[in-house]
């Protein structure tokens, strides 16, 4: 029997991949310096529902979160509460169609609850557990950090005690220049995608992954930056919840 | 010790009896009258990644819907009949209720069904709008609806944000070569779905016998029942659910379905206001 | 789940402190590791690895003819899975290995394929259509701490134990591509291996952190960084983990330093054990007997 042969229109959109990372001029593809972060739009309160919420958009990456509790566990007896999250990817949030489950969710959900749960002062729900949920409902690249830092905020909306709030920030190379807060255009064609979470008035790193051969000076330079860039998203976060608070 | 207890605490511990001191009078506890739902906001395309998308907010329960197109093969029974596959997911952090991905399974499953039921057996959409080529290749639609906040009638919210999605798609100009293989035509025009008609829906709740409109999550679970009523904008009914509870009399039942009628021409210039706000 | 006692964990932290762990080891001492090649027939490459006749993990590597990711259709793809086995550690025991499961592959995948040390293309057979897969599957037999270096120097080692036929691609009469794979066993490729990296995991117990935890330091440390190091002595992926502690970025400069310096020397000792495995008459292998 003769079997027709369709092929996606999706591999088409390869061509996506522009000849330049970085123009003569110094710019980026979307007309950003290499150190700027997109327009960042902030907002907590979302969901009526849930105890505290946020939403983030770094201009297309938009990721809503929302954090219920402390409630009760089923778990052993523990007298320090425990944080759990849970990062998912919507199916119509990048070109290509996603699957209902994935790995990466569960490894990012992971990822998400290390950078969180040193921020959370978990000695003040004993045998009690924090549940912090983040959906991203469009994928322009860096949707971890912005999870992050959405859970974050959640987590302050939510008025769970915490020792600081964490910034996260990502960056990668192209064209062998490191770029902060990259698109997906830049994250699917650049080297080193790492994702740096870090509170800033504490000065630590709560969360780093990186993923690309890079040489070791240029990964002491990656998470300069990203320190940096954390910083200037947590005095973002900082204004917000003042405002949103104060209003 | 003092024994006064404020109002909210009453609305925690004695819901019903809370609510029994405002219906009565008329009004419920967010200050609608008995009759009035809530304000809808539509908003139509902002995603970029979906061919089409929306997000409807009735009072503060929301529901965002993409729709994301590929190319398949059709079914052998249906080789002009493109395809729809539909699915509605209430995330854990939609509700206090759900605290894992999986508690929802039953509410979304009953929640796709009826609105895959209209869509499809209302004749909402012609499938055979979506043949690229008579039995080698068609559109599938993926339609995916999630509920970003539930406070009370996500059908509502949900059907209403897959209906503005659907006349959101765009889809891009195909063409076939000789070897089968679907390409988009650069710099083609992009085509929009025509809908036959719109089916239209507001759900009811009796609660201490006297009927809600649009219930809020907290009246959901105190009512004795909740339907759901849809017409179209020419007027004629598209669907009535009633899952079981206690019965209504058809006086109610006229008294809804009129309320229901008189809604529809809002939301259609709502949806196609939406719509024309992002061309 | 195992546990220890308050004092116990005093005194692992004590010890570390004076630079003395509980087996002699200094901060950044790493554990003797044995690795032996080609135990499993049924697959294209495997390698077994135990850290101090302890800690024990089995990696099989198999080779698939299948369609390739849509986002990079002129590319091989790579499918981890890490299963930890109950018997390794009752910490395993049901929904428990789950979270380990998930956090050891993804290093492996940031290790192999997002940091593209392998070449990926040279695994495309057709752009678009066909690809070779290669599924690394790991095992995990039995835990006494760090699972994580032991299994990126077993994926390391069955990817060099790796044999990808040879396949002819053909094109039929009517325009179809037609796939011929050498029935010749002795007819193969290797993959290169020589830029894949290994890891080194810094552990950070107190104020100090050591190289290389056992399980009972793994238990009082604070946060972990695992730190994968190629030949070039570049950095390939870090991964942080644990939460009860951040690091700060200057001491994290430092610990990327160490972990540069031991990686080097670990990889020049693995590739002389792979060099002497591969050249092994494998009729002398002892396998699970060892």
């Amino acid at each position: 029997m003769y079997a027709p042969q369709i092929k996606s229109v999706r591999p088409l959109q390869q061509s996506d991949k522009p000849s330049k990372f970085i123009g003569d001029d110094g710019k980026r593809i979307d007309g950003r310096s290499l150190d700027e972060f997109r327009s960042v739009f902030m907002r907590t309160g979302m969901v009526k529902q849930a105890k505290g919420s946020a939403y983030i958009e770094l201009n297309n990456t938009k990721v809503i979160c929302s954090a219920y509790g402390p409630r009760q566990t089923n778990n052993e007896f523990s007298d320090k509460g425990m944080l759990n999250c849970d990062f998912k990817i919507a199916s119509f949030a990048s070109k290509q169609r996603r699957k209902k489950t994935r790995d990466e969710d569960k490894e990012f959900s992971i990822y998400m609850r290390d950078a969180l749960e040193i921020s959370v002062n978990l000695d003040k729900f004993p045998k009690s557990v924090v549940d912090v949920y983040a959906l991203v409902l469009e994928d322009d690249g860096s949707a971890l950090a912005a999870a992050i830092m959405c859970g974050s905020l959640a987590l302050a909306d939510a008025g769970i005690e915490l020792y600081d709030l964490v910034g996260a920030c990502s960056a990668i190379k192209v064209d062998s220049h490191i770029v902060i807060d990259p698109s997906s255009t830049e994250q699917k064609y650049g080297v080193g995608a790492i994702t740096c979470a870090h509170m800033s008035n504490l000065n630590e790193i709560t969360q780093l992954t990186e993923a690309g051969d890079v040489e070791y000076s240029t990964m002491v330079e990656f998470v300069n930056m990203c320190v940096d860039g954390c910083r200037k998203m947590s005095d973002k976060m900082r204004q917000t919840l003042a405002t949103e608070h104060l209003k | 010790m003092k024994l006064e207890a404020s109002a909210d605490v009453i609305r925690k511990l004695h819901p019903l009896e809370f609510y029994k001191r405002f219906l009565p009078e008329g009004i419920r506890p967010d200050g609608r009258n008995l009759n009035k739902p809530r304000v809808t906001v539509i908003s139509a395309g902002s995603l970029t990644t979906a061919e089409g998308s929306a997000l409807v907010k009735l009072g503060s329960t929301s529901a965002i819907c993409g729709i994301k197109a590929e190319v398949t093969i059709p079914a052998d029974t249906e080789p002009q009949c493109g395809k729809l596959v539909l699915s509605v997911e209430l995330p854990p952090l939609c509700s206090p209720n759900i605290q894992r991905w999986t508690d929802s399974v039953e509410q979304n499953s009953s929640l796709e069904v009826q609105i895959e039921d209209i869509l499809l057996k209302t004749n909402v959409l012609n499938l055979e709008a979506l043949c690229i080529k008579d039995s080698s290749a068609v559109w599938v639609l993926y339609v995916d609806v999630y509920i970003l906040e539930h406070d009370g009638n996500c059908f509502d919210a949900a059907l209403l944000s897959v209906l503005t999605a659907l006349t959101n798609v765009k889809l891009p100009e195909v063409e076939v070569n000789e070897e089968q293989i679907v390409s988009i035509v650069e710099g083609g025009s992009t085509q929009s779905l025509e809908l036959n008609h719109y089916p239209i829906p507001l759900s009811f709740c009796i609660l201490d016998d006297k009927l809600l409109v649009d219930p809020t999550s907290e009246e959901e679970e105190l009512s004795s029942t909740c339907f759901t009523i849809v017409y179209n904008n020419r007027g004629e009914l598209c669907s009535l659910y009633k899952p079981g509870g206690k019965h209504i009399n058809d006086d109610i039942l006229e008294e809804c379905k009129q309320t229901t009628l008189n809604r529809t021409e809002h939301i259609v210039k709502l949806m196609k206001q939406a719509n024309e706000a992002k061309k | 789940m195992i546990k220890i006692s308050p004092s116990e964990k005093q005194f692992l932290i004590d010890g570390i402190k004076q630079n003395m762990r509980t087996d002699g080891r200094s901060r950044l001492d790493y554990r003797a590791f044995t690795v032996e090649t080609g135990l499993v027939a049924q697959t294209n490459g495997s390698a077994r690895v135990k850290l101090a006749n302890n800690t024990d993990v089995l990696v099989g590597v198999k080779v698939e003819i299948g369609d390739p990711d849509p986002d990079f259709p002129d590319q091989g793809r790579l499918e981890v899975r890490v299963e930890c086995s109950p018997s390794a550690s009752p910490e395993f025991e049901g929904r428990g290995a789950e979270e380990m499961n998930a956090i050891l592959s993804a290093m492996l995948r940031n290790m192999l394929q997002n940091a593209r040390t392998v070449d990926w293309a040279s695994l495309c057979i057709s752009p678009g259509k066909q690809c070779w897969i290669v599924y690394v599957d790991c095992l995990v037999l039995d835990s006494a701490g760090n699972l994580f270096d032991a299994l990126s120097i077993a994926t390391k080692s069955a990817l060099f134990n790796t044999k990808v036929p040879k396949i002819e691609v053909m094109e039929t009469s009517s325009g179809q591509t037609e796939i011929e794979v050498s029935d010749d066993p002795s007819d193969f490729t290797r993959l290169s291996t020589a830029s894949i990296p290994i890891s080194v995991t810094l552990a950070k117990v107190g104020s100090r952190y050591i190289v290389d935890p056992t399980i009972e330091e793994e238990l009082c440390m604070e946060s972990r960084v695992t730190i994968a190091i190629n030949s070039k002595g570049n950095i390939c992926s870090i991964q942080k983990g644990g939460v009860s502690s951040g690091i700060n970025p200057s001491e994290f400069n430092k610990m990327l330093q160490h972990a540069r310096k031991i990686g080097l020397v670990l990889l020049k000792e693995l590739d002389a054990l792979l060099d002497k495995e591969e050249n092994n008459d494998t009729s002398t292998k002892i396998g699970f007997a060892r």
